[in-house]
């Protein structure tokens, strides 16, 4: 008790402190200088005043180190930071990164990755071939105390050795159609910064880590040792940590930002002061249902919901149109991978779900919860719409409210729940987009099994071949949107807005701002 | 004092045994696989059982030691020092306005004593007590910061820089903070002090010739304030609540916002570190008010 009461003290001591030291002091760490010589700006640069922007986002970084991280928003700023042996690219493919050029062997099991001479790590190091097999060797839990994975991504791979400082063999244990995709997400680090990453974090990308200070920014610079060339680059580029969207959009107004999201109602209020760009997010929004539960478990029930939502009306309520109709989980933005068509396969039909619901034992409908998570506007305001829709066919629906803590906990983990609304966000990898519905995937909280579907998705990542994997995707596709896995309603839009001098914003299939190719026009 | 911040401590952990969550799977979202979760678990420690936790965490804090955030791995201690540094200036600024302004108006709103004016402000008070203050700080910010643009939104307080332009910074999320605290207790100081023009004493100090003023500040005044000052404690916790919201809305990175977010990301020792400090600082607060009684109280104070 002795020892409590001098702790409260010692807090009380704290609060007065701080109170006392405000004029004075203040701890914000300024930015440190620049490690080595380097990172100095170029001789252009230094003649001209240096190029600043300052940018939106949501939320606070998950994790510095990129191999800890797995969020989207935290991989839309640091994939700039960091790179892998190959890049993703606008259009969804990958195209080389740190290895210059790699080539496949007959029997689809071994890659050769050539290094890229000339690569630095943000502190001057040289990239060596020792720093990729590092990076691996993390990734696959080699250097944990524990020596487990700290990613499921590298399971299908057997060794990696590096028989020169300019070549990294990656022997896999069976074929991977997806293997160079998920390379281009996975960062190689400097093994110098062992201990660091998540501190002070080193890559290799065009922009280099400045600092993070939580709830308020993330600062990067320019890497003016990139392989590529850098001189049109913006600067200085910092990410402000802005939670709420209409704070977000009064502070773009004012001026104090330069960038931000807007949604599809602020767009219309923005004005022409500034210029957007919208593209289609890659996103998957679905209306889930409980495979495990009735009256879920009957085929019939779930085409009956199928045909009671109007996806259109929710796309013109809720997005103001500025969104794509769905059919299966794929968007269209997957171009190479996308079976279209799905779209009406069960069209809106509020009579025909009568019927079916009628046949499945249920002439006078249901009542049943559709439980949401609090944290985006989206979810509540489409389950008033659906709530209703369903109503039309003698559904009734309970909406409920929870938070996202709780959503993840309870729903997506525990799989407690009747309905629910959720959208995924787009990878670039179809695999990795089509394998939460497998039957053993541990996060197919829908409890969808179909065996069929299984031996699709397995054929498809084993293909050796593009054409027979591409092929399987699309019939995984078909099976998805015909049994009525969910209920896939649509993928909506982006929409950036930004000060007018911003140009060359490029849209990637997935959570990135590609800052390399933005300019300020004068 | 000590048992009642222990009391809260004991009830947050409590509390967090029935919420569901898993700090690991919020902080890495939906895109995570299983091996990334089972790694950053093992990293924060948060397998263990939450009592093995919340032990841990109070002989930590007896010692001093106040942990190190899940959510942002940084010590405790240090997150919340940096926050006062918003925080405090914050409360401070609004209760200056709270009081600053509520007792001058409810002053004169008890001497003016028109029906117009009294209407006025009843309505105005009700409008002021009812309007939610992130809306009000949204239509601030909306007047001061995007059409005149006097303030600069999205600023933050660097007090060692400049402290005018951090006070500058702190004015609009201040006065959303004050508006709804001022409408209630410029009612109080105006009922207050109309209670006391009414009785006797009033009276008799008019009639052994003290004039007016003098009567209404140095008698009637301070009698009216004794009811004020219980509430104004009352009102220093609600500012401090309050915070959390009008912190959120103008993403100033004080204590509220942390808490909102230590609170959604299941950040058991950050969560515990704020709650701790939030529990000193109103139990201190009740403290003072009680003391201000006796600064206030003439029966109390010795007469020069």
């Amino acid at each position: 008790m002795e020892k409590m009461e001098r702790h409260v003290g010692k807090a009380l001591i704290v609060i007065m402190a701080s109170a006392a030291v405000l004029a004075s002091a203040c701890a914000t760490p300024r930015q440190p200088p620049a490690a080595d010589s380097s990172v100095q700006p170029t001789p252009q640069a230094e003649v001209s005043q240096p190029t600043r922007l300052v940018m939106r986002t949501m939320t606070d970084p998950d994790n510095l180190d990129p191999h800890i991280s797995a969020a989207s928003l935290t991989q839309q700023i640091m994939l700039n930071v960091f790179e892998g042996l190959v890049k993703p690219a606008p259009d969804g493919s990958v195209v080389p990164g740190l290895a210059e050029s790699y080539a496949v062997s007959a029997d689809g099991l071994t890659y050769t990755f050539t290094l890229r001479s000339g690569a630095r790590f943000h502190n001057g190091q040289p990239v060596t071939a020792a720093d990729v097999q590092y990076s691996f060797d993390r990734l696959m839990g080699k250097r944990s105390p524990d020596g487990k994975p700290l990613t499921n991504s590298l399971a299908d791979v057997e060794r990696i050795t590096t028989p020169n400082d300019a070549t990294c063999v990656i022997k896999l244990k069976q074929v991977n159609a997806s293997f160079v995709s998920l390379l281009s997400t996975l960062a190689i680090l400097p093994a110098s910064n062992d201990g660091q990453h998540d501190k002070m974090p080193i890559g290799t990308g065009p922009y280099r880590f400045v600092s993070y200070e939580p709830q308020q920014r993330i600062v990067l610079e320019k890497f003016a040792d990139y392989w590529q060339d850098t001189r049109d680059m913006i600067d200085q580029i910092e990410f402000r940590i802005i939670t709420d969207d209409q704070t977000a959009l009064l502070q773009l107004q004012s001026g104090a930002i330069d960038f931000t999201n807007v949604s599809a109602e602020q767009l219309s209020t923005l004005g022409s002061a500034f210029k957007v760009v919208s593209h289609p997010a890659n996103s998957v929004f679905i209306l889930g249902m409980n495979h495990a539960r009735p009256p879920f478990d009957a085929l019939k029930v779930r085409q009956a919901i199928a045909h009671a939502v109007n996806k259109d009306a929710v796309i013109q309520a809720v997005f103001n149109g500025y969104a794509v109709k769905l059919g299966s989980n794929m968007s269209p933005v997957m171009a190479r991978y996308y079976q279209d068509g799905l779209q009406d396969i069960y069209p809106y039909d509020p009579t025909r779900a009568r019927a079916l619901l009628a046949e499945a034992g249920y002439p006078n409908g249901f009542t049943t919860t559709l439980s949401i998570s609090s944290h985006a506007d989206l979810y509540g305001r489409t389950a008033q719409i659906v709530a209703d829709q369903l109503a039309q066919a003698g559904i009734q629906l309970t909406i409920e409210t929870v938070e996202w803590g709780v959503w993840l906990d309870r729903i997506y983990t525990n799989r407690d729940f009747d309905m629910t609304l959720i959208d995924f966000t787009g990878k670039i990898d179809p695999q990795a987009v089509l394998d939460r519905y497998t039957s053993e995937f541990r996060r197919n909280f829908i409890n969808y099994k179909n065996p069929t579907y299984d031996q699709l998705i397995e054929q498809a990542v084993r293909a050796i071949d593009a054409a027979t994997q591409i092929e399987r995707y699309k019939q995984a596709q078909t099976v998805l949107a015909e049994d009525v896995a969910a209920v896939f309603l649509l993928d909506y839009e982006f929409h950036w807005a930004m000060k007018p001098q911003i140009q060359g914003y490029t849209p990637y299939p997935m959570f990135f701002h590609d800052l390399s190719r933005l300019r300020l026009a004068p | 004092m000590v048992i009642t911040t222990l009391l809260v401590v004991v009830m947050i952990f409590l509390i967090f045994r029935v919420i569901p969550g898993d700090p690991a799977l919020i902080i890495l979202g939906t895109e995570a696989d299983e091996a990334q979760l089972q790694a950053l678990r093992s990293r924060l420690g948060a397998d263990r059982p939450l009592i093995d936790q919340f032990i841990a965490w109070l002989l930590g804090a007896l010692r001093g030691d106040l942990g190190v955030s899940l959510r942002f791995n940084q010590p405790v201690t240090k997150m919340i020092a940096d926050r006062l540094m918003v925080s405090v200036p914050l409360a401070l600024f609004s209760v200056a306005l709270v009081i600053g302004v509520s007792i001058p108006l409810g002053v004169s709103l008890a001497l003016i004593r028109s029906r117009p004016v009294e209407l006025t402000f009843s309505y105005l008070s009700q409008l002021g007590m009812a309007v939610p203050s992130f809306w009000v700080a949204l239509l601030l910010m909306m007047l001061f910061g995007v059409a005149l643009r006097w303030v600069p939104l999205g600023e933050t307080v660097d007090w060692q820089r400049n402290p005018a332009a951090s006070l500058r910074a702190l004015a609009l999320p201040a006065i959303a903070l004050a508006l709804p605290a001022i409408a209630v207790v410029a009612r109080y100081v105006r009922g207050g002090l109309l209670d006391q023009l009414g009785q006797n004493y009033v009276r008799t100090a008019l009639g052994k010739g003290l004039s007016f003023p003098r009567t209404v500040y140095r008698h009637a005044l301070r009698n009216a304030l004794m009811p004020v000052t219980t509430v104004l404690g009352v009102i220093f916790a609600d500012i401090i609540a309050g915070a959390v919201i009008i912190e959120t809305v103008f993403a100033l990175p004080g204590v509220g916002l942390l808490l909102v977010t230590a609170v959604g990301y299941r950040d058991f020792p950050l969560i515990q570190g704020l709650a701790l400090h939030i529990a000193v600082v109103v139990v201190t607060l009740n403290f003072t008010v009680d003391l201000a009684y006796r600064v206030i109280d003439p029966r109390v104070r010795l007469d020069r």
